[in-house]
């Protein structure tokens, strides 16, 4: 289905209508489009799509306005869309900067992520 | 202590390759922890931003003295758009705002350069910033 997934990404199938993709290690701008493509599908395909970036050592500005686009579409197909960050890193902190979680539901755990009811942001 | 400087081709696959020099050598002029990390990433932001818009090869120049850790990141050739035009809506530069003391962008005469600055201490170890 996903014929090139950017590297050092896993997808969990918890429920039936739910993805989560698991960011480990370093994602950045030059795996843009292959990242946009699986957000775009997972969105389409599922109610709820949460991204975990618990295990990720590295994220730019480009990979967090996908996020940001992801989110715009589940919005406008009332669906969700969430982000499960770990404790401080560059990576929380690049979060943090870019203003993201503010518009963006976030979770500190995977229980919290696949809640059914809203997670307040952060 | 020994100057950092790499060029990149435009090609963005080479960014991981560079923010791995980059880290290495901030270790060896003792800069590490939150302060490295924060560093990679200012330096990752300008260089991508570099490499999507120039169609030339990105330069990118770190220097420490006892009190300030400079980066520069420079790139010649044509840009396509103005160089910070970016579509994220700017955050890129408001993630490079948000990690180090001073930034300033020229740009000019087919170059544009951006120069990022850290407070850096005397005795080698991290600075916290505010």
């Amino acid at each position: 289905m996903h014929d090139h997934p950017p590297r050092d990404i896993r997808i969990e199938r918890p429920a039936a209508d739910t993805a989560v993709v698991v960011f480990h290690g370093e994602h950045d701008i030059a795996s843009k489009k292959e990242l946009r493509t699986l957000l775009e599908s997972l969105v389409e395909e599922n109610a709820l799509v949460v991204a975990d970036f618990t295990d990720a050592t590295f994220v730019d500005s480009t990979t967090i306005h996908l996020l940001l686009v992801a989110h715009a579409a589940a919005q406008v197909r009332g669906k969700t869309f969430r982000v499960q960050l770990g404790t401080a890193t560059i990576v929380r902190t690049a979060f943090e900067l870019t203003g993201v979680l503010n518009r963006v539901e976030c979770a500190s755990s995977r229980e919290e992520a696949l809640r059914r009811e809203p997670v307040a942001r952060s | 202590m020994e100057p950092f400087e790499v060029s990149l081709p435009p090609d963005l696959s080479g960014l991981r390759g560079l923010r791995h020099d980059l880290a290495a050598w901030l270790e060896r002029v003792g800069i590490s922890g939150s302060d490295r990390d924060a560093v990679v990433l200012a330096t990752h932001e300008a260089a991508a931003n570099g490499i999507e818009h120039a169609s030339a090869r990105v330069v990118v120049r770190g220097v420490r003295d006892e009190e300030n850790l400079l980066v520069v990141v420079s790139n010649s050739g044509r840009w396509r758009g103005r160089p910070w035009d970016e579509p994220r809506g700017g955050s890129g530069l408001t993630v490079i705002r948000g990690l180090m003391s001073e930034l300033d962008i020229n740009v000019g005469q087919g170059r544009t350069t951006v120069r990022m600055r850290m407070d850096v201490e005397e005795e080698g170890g991290p600075k916290l910033r505010p």
